[in-house]
């Protein structure tokens, strides 16, 4: 919040309770309106963030979206079918007694959705990572959405379009979640035995074992800009070297200029390049 | 021994390393140098073995043995030129029909600026899809430490045989111990939540065997362990042998493709059924 903000915490502070739940309902309710941009550090109203599909309008740093925002601005209208089935963790570990198994059943939903849909009238399957889902990890759930997403490109001899949103294998679930890096690899194996295109949009974080397994195995790797794309996240690497990586380690520009992504595309020209790509897949004989 | 204590051992400093048991169990060993793109990576080991008259293409990751060893090998930590020089191997075993052997020892991938700026990522991501469709028998060896994605782009295989007193985890006790209560001093706590012992790893049927060290560790008995594994590594290679490359790698993909642990629930059911673990 603002340095007034503050200030008038402060001085409520020896009033009475009543102003003082007042001021932090307001607070609550600016929280609510606005946020603080990290890209420039202004306050931006969310409604304004939202029409303008999460792209600060002042630095044009793209602020981290739901899973329905990314379907409302990249396919066609009305054009995504989610799979509904619902698939959730086996909890593998019974991990912290249970704790986590009961969690991620409230939640209801695992980090990754997976449907049909078009770009521009052309069709493929998408996989969107959801990070608001214990950081988009990796889980054997997650796993399995991502080998039914292929199965289901195989199925109707469509491409597959990834949209990357993760912090690695989630911790959780240990090395049953690590082994889904192998699991998805095998399910990808089919998609080229069936000549199908893969292609990845690496959105901010594309970590850890996630980024070491299918995202990195597209045949188009497509990056959003300024997104954190790595093996080893900064604070890893400064833990072990005790250096500070400078603030460009890892972001898709300078993995753009290594040869490691093929194109740094900012929101509001991704369905063009996209639908662009679709389109160029289709016409395959 | 508590899972605290597996970790010790898997960690020893006397603990035989990778070329140990190739310098204990092989006969012949020709090293590989080397990624042909400009440089070395001392973290891992690669090249071709006979063993008990079986030919066999072997990479691992290497820690050395000593202070300066261990220094110049990283810790048996590669980065995307160690992973590229495991990968020459594979495609060379591929090319002369020999059975692929991992001997998997390392902390984790290395986590350094230059080794992301070469695309540790992509590396890694290039040995699994090289190793889920590598066109020879792999037989996956558990010596040591097994740590997550840089463990794992030596870890895909037809058999994963797994050392006593190895361990397997996607993070280390002391980083899920900081993660989960912000205090890596709680790791022997988070070792045994990780269920990262030879013993979890059978119960959760992700190895198939599981390899005896004799007592004290692999580090009191470096030869017996070594023979062990010699033992085992061959019978698995026979039966792999025999089969048709076609039927292994059918076998490969089924292998990984029943490591589910989900549940699933349908659409226009409320209850929780059907497939726990690994699928029918
Ligand atoms: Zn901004």
């Amino acid at each position: 919040m603002t340095g007034q903000g503050e200030i008038r915490e402060r001085r409520a502070e020896g009033s009475a309770a009543c102003a003082d739940s007042r001021i932090v309902s307001l607070r609550d309710r600016a929280r609510r309106l606005w946020t603080r941009c990290p890209g420039c550090g202004l306050e931006v109203e969310r409604s304004g963030l939202r029409a303008s599909l999460g792209v600060c309008p002042h630095c044009g740093f793209h602020h981290r979206i739901s899973v329905g925002e990314r379907a409302g601005y990249l396919f066609d209208p009305g054009s995504f079918r989610v799979a509904d089935e619902i698939i959730l963790t086996a909890d593998p570990l019974c991990f912290q007694g249970g704790a986590y198994r009961r969690e991620a059943q409230e939640l209801g939903r695992e980090a990754m959705a997976y449907g049909t849909a078009a770009v521009r009238g052309s069709s493929c399957v998408a996989a969107l990572m959801d990070f608001s889902v214990f950081g988009g990890s990796m889980s054997a759930a997650v796993g399995e959405i991502f080998r039914r997403a292929c199965a289901l490109g195989v199925e109707h001899g469509l491409p597959l379009l990834a949209a990357v949103c993760s912090g690695g294998v989630r911790v959780q679930e240990g090395a049953p979640a690590l082994m889904q890096m192998a699991r998805v690899m095998f399910a990808l194996e089919e998609l080229s035995e069936a000549r199908l295109p893969f292609i990845s949009l690496l959105c901010d974080p594309s970590c850890g074992g996630v980024a070491a397994s299918f995202a990195t195995a597209a045949d188009v790797i497509l990056a959003e800009p300024g997104a954190l794309i790595c093996f080893s996240g900064p604070r890893v690497v400064e833990q072990t070297l005790g250096i500070k990586p400078e603030p460009d380690f890892s972001r898709a520009e300078s993995l753009l200029e290594r040869g490691l992504v093929d194109m740094v595309v900012p929101r509001p020209r991704q369905r063009e390049v996209i639908g662009g790509l679709l389109a160029f897949f289709s016409e395959r004989g | 021994m508590d899972a605290w204590n597996v970790v010790a051992f898997s960690r020893h400093p006397q603990r035989p390393t990778a070329a140990d048991f190739i310098e204990l169990a092989c006969d012949y060993f020709f090293e590989i140098k080397g990624d042909r793109s400009g440089a070395d990576d001392p973290s891992v080991i690669a090249g071709m073995v006979t063993m008990c008259g079986e030919r066999l293409a072997v990479a691992g990751h290497e820690k050395g043995s000593g202070a300066t060893e261990r220094k110049r090998r990283n810790m048996g930590m590669p980065g995307p030129r160690g992973f590229a020089k495991a990968l020459r191997l594979f495609k060379l075993a591929e090319k002369l029909s020999l059975p692929v052997l991992c001997l998997v020892d390392t902390p984790g991938a290395y986590p350094g600026v230059e080794a992301e700026e070469h695309g540790q990522a992509f590396a890694i991501s290039r040995n699994l899809a090289a190793l889920a469709s590598l066109k020879t028998p792999v037989i996956v060896a558990l010596i040591g430490e097994g740590g997550s994605g840089g463990a794992l782009a030596l870890g895909v295989g037809d058999a994963v045989l797994m050392m006593e007193n190895a361990t397997f985890s996607v993070i280390s006790p002391e980083g899920c111990s900081s993660i989960l209560w912000r205090d890596a001093g709680k790791a022997r706590e988070a070792a045994e939540m990780l269920r990262l012992t030879s013993r979890d790893m059978l119960e959760l049927d992700l190895i198939d065997a599981v390899v005896p060290e004799g007592p004290g560790g692999a580090h009191a008995q470096p030869v017996a362990a070594a023979l062990n594994l010699r033992k085992s590594v061959l019978e698995h290679l026979r039966a792999l042998s025999a089969l048709p490359i076609p039927s292994l790698l059918e076998r490969r993909k089924e292998r990984y493709r029943r490591l589910a642990f989900f549940h699933e629930v349908p659409g226009d059911e409320a209850g929780l059924s059907v497939s726990a673990g690994r699928l029918p």
